[in-house]
């Protein structure tokens, strides 16, 4: 197998032709550091995975959630997320190719009301568009569509698979639980990659994973304040970065284009469009296309400076002193930090609670609770979840949609809703004082 | 003296009210049409002749209802969310939440003690719980929209309408009849499932009086004693003023604040 293997399949070949048409883009704005580092790392990622397909160097697939930190510490090793192609489609490429991902998924018998999420990293893999995986890793949080995906990547990755069993409760246990899976986890990868896990190798992805996480920090401290000078999408690929880009200098790089625009801009006083009002995104963003954003900055005068998967969780930092503590720390980063563990894993209680202290730390006006159609997760706790905004005193706005999918709700609609949301109920409050 | 008008094209009936110095002094209700623009138009032409004024002596026009940005005459257009709180609110001051069954969707709107929009709930995907499902209902009764409510005040049990969606509701009505059972007790049934559908919409909202509802369903008196016995609250009636005119009346007030320079952020092109 060589790289051409992978360039020639049809998926493959569009993002590959697309990713400099967008980095064209936006590298005409020389001032958006963040995304030019994000499609800068994309494309130094792709190009490490072409050159270790050439050189017949293993892969390890994962599923959303797990430490890319272990892969990173590997050398030679590249380490692949099984919703890499439907998120890059939807971000930068053919969203129609993500809907097909699903529609595969679903044909192969996946219900329709599984997560998207889910769905496309099933019909990718189902469409054999993946360098075969040496070994695959499964974590099976927070819900049944996780699971679902990880049981076809075992079977279909036609490799070793480990699965990661993720308690339900947040407390120590859990924690430890994971923490001497993560120790299990070592060896296998080393059998089946044929590397041995150097334990410098593995402090420096753990270093580097720490000062993603502090870069993170700062530049959400940039975005508490009003108004906001950085686009509001930008939040929202935070998520890319945290699955895939998180142990390696990649993580680092896109980090401090973040923060290097959202220092530069808010020195020159710049904003781009008039703040009116600003919400807390609270679920996921709007994959299928990122730019209604834009849409609703110009428009609504509204701005998202956070959302739920976009808030990193202070517990992301990794005691890099001996190897046990770096497992430990890796084991709490998953369970207590990673996207969709924290939030949906257990009972209720982060979820709302973050959001209290975000609301209060960003100064937000409102929340859009946009409901991912699937996740039964955040809606079994929509009741909660209203009920602390009620006493809250906020605006809440609820909607179903699909993070992936147009097809449930379409852009049109998300964009009703918000606007009317906006324009009928927030800013006239906020106008009233 | 100040004359404004509220135009609101409902997605089932179309009505035009004007006021001067906030007093009404037309109210016109007439059918929505596939031309909602030309039926803006005449319904406010009929509004402004039974009122003896000139258009030119229009302050400010708003429109609302699902058909509003095809009201072209208007100076803004304005959610029938806002209008029907604002005018509810106008007629029961003390009202807090306002349920508004149309033609086709129904809304529950929580208001302030000023009849600001404070949030909202709806259902608008399907037609049970509305005014459509009634009119479905009507035709396969053979009772006129009118009637029913006296049916449903006579004696008689209600009997189970199972089924939720108008399609089934239909049939199943159609088999009721067909096994004889009276029609009180079927148009019991009926509205009460209609009443079930709309309370649990207003219960996501937080149900807080006082209540009223707006829209054409409102004028049912039969689907008011329902829902007020599945909320197991008394809603406020507004002593005369035609309910189905209550998004207008927001509008034409909204209007108002307009020309006297007093509307506060709604902000619609
Ligand atoms: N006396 C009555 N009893 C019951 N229903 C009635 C009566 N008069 C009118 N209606 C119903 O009211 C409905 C129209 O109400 P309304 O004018 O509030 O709707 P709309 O504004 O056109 O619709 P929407 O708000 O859903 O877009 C019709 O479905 C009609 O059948
Ligand atoms: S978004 Fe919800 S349904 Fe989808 S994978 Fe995450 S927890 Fe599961
Ligand atoms: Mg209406």
């Amino acid at each position: 197998m060589n790289r051409n293997d992978i360039i020639n399949k049809r998926e493959w070949r569009e993002i590959f032709e697309a990713l400099p048409v967008v980095q064209g883009f936006f590298g005409g704005d020389p001032d958006s550091h963040g995304i030019n580092e994000l499609l800068r790392n994309i494309a130094v990622y792709l190009e490490e995975l072409l050159a270790h397909v050439d050189d017949g160097k293993p892969f390890v697939w994962y599923n959303l959630g797990f430490n890319s930190e272990l892969i990173y510490a590997l050398e030679g090793v590249q380490p692949i997320t099984i919703e890499l192609l439907g998120a890059l489609h939807s971000l930068i490429c053919n969203s129609r190719n993500t809907l097909d991902f699903i529609d595969r998924a679903q044909a192969a018998g996946v219900p329709a009301d599984c997560c998207s999420a889910d769905k496309l990293a099933i019909g990718a893999i189902h469409k054999g568009l993946y360098p075969p995986p040496a070994c695959t890793v499964g974590i099976n949080t927070p819900c049944d569509a996780q699971v679902l995906s990880t049981q076809v990547m075992a079977e279909l990755g036609e490799a070793p698979f480990f699965p990661i069993d993720v308690p339900y409760y947040h407390n120590e246990e859990t924690i430890l639980h994971v923490a001497g899976q993560l120790k299990e986890l070592i060896p296998f990868l080393e059998e089946n990659t044929g590397r041995k896990m150097d334990i410098d190798r593995l402090r420096e992805a753990c270093e580097l994973s720490n000062r993603t996480a502090e870069n993170i920090w700062e530049w959400l401290d940039w975005r508490k304040q009003v108004p906001l000078t950085q686009s509001s999408k930008l939040v929202a690929f935070t998520l890319l970065l945290q699955i895939l880009f998180i142990g390696s200098q990649k993580g680092v790089d896109i980090t401090e284009g973040l923060l290097r625009e959202a220092r530069e801009r808010t020195g020159r006083g710049e904003r781009f469009f008039e703040e009116r009002v600003r919400a807390i995104w609270y679920q996921d963003a709007v994959w299928t296309d990122l730019q209604i954003y834009d849409w609703f900055e110009r428009e609504l005068g509204l701005t998202v400076p956070v959302d739920v998967f976009g808030y990193y969780a202070n517990e992301g930092v990794i005691d890099t002193s001996t190897p046990d503590t770096m497992l430990y720390g890796l084991a709490r980063k998953l369970v207590n930090c990673h996207p969709m563990a924290r939030q949906f894993r257990g009972d209720i209680d982060f979820y709302v609670k973050d959001f209290m202290h975000m609301l209060e730390a960003f100064n937000a006006d409102c929340c859009i609770f946009a409901g991912h159609i699937a996740c039964k997760h955040a809606w079994g706790g929509i009741g909660l979840f209203k009920e602390a905004c009620r006493r809250a005193d906020i605006p809440l706005l609820v909607f179903e949609f699909d993070m992936f999918d147009p097809r449930v709700t379409s852009y049109e609609d998300v964009y009703f809703e918000v606007e009317r949301f906006v324009n009928e109920i927030v800013w006239p409050r906020k106008q009233r004082g | 003296m100040a004359i404004t008008a509220g135009v609101d094209i409902g997605s089932t009936a179309s009505k035009a009210v004007l006021l001067i110095d906030r007093e009404p002094a037309a109210q016109i209700i007439g059918p929505s049409s596939t031309n909602p623009k030309r039926t803006a138009r005449e319904i406010y032409e009929k509004a402004l002749a039974a009122a003896g004024v000139k258009a030119g002596d229009v302050a400010y026009i708003v429109g609302t209802g699902y058909g509003r940005t095809q009201v072209e005459f208007a100076v803004k257009n304005i959610s029938e969310i806002t209008c029907h709180g604002r005018g509810a609110h106008f007629l029961v001051p003390s009202v807090r939440t306002v349920i508004d069954v149309g033609g086709q969707d129904t809304k529950a709107i929580c208001v302030d003690s000023k009849g600001n929009l404070l949030d909202f709930a709806m259902n608008d995907k399907c037609a049970a719980g509305t005014g459509r499902f009634l009119e479905a209902m009507s035709r396969s009764m053979e009772v006129s929209i009118e009637d029913m409510e006296t049916y449903y005040f006579e004696e008689g049990d209600p009997c189970t309408i199972t089924s939720m969606c108008s399609v089934f509701a239909e049939s199943e009505v159609i088999n009721l009849i067909n096994d004889g059972v009276p029609l009180p007790r079927i148009m019991k049934g009926l509205l009460l499932s209609l009443a079930v559908r709309v309370s649990s919409l207003t219960q996501r909202l937080g149900v807080v009086e006082d209540i009223v509802m707006t829209g054409g369903v409102a004028k049912n008196r039969g689907v008011l004693d329902a829902i007020e016995k599945k909320l197991k609250i008394a809603m406020k009636r507004f002593n005369g003023a035609d309910p189905q005119l209550a998004g207008a009346l927001g509008a034409a007030l909204i209007a108002a604040d307009f020309a006297e320079g007093t509307e506060l952020g709604v902000e619609r092109s």
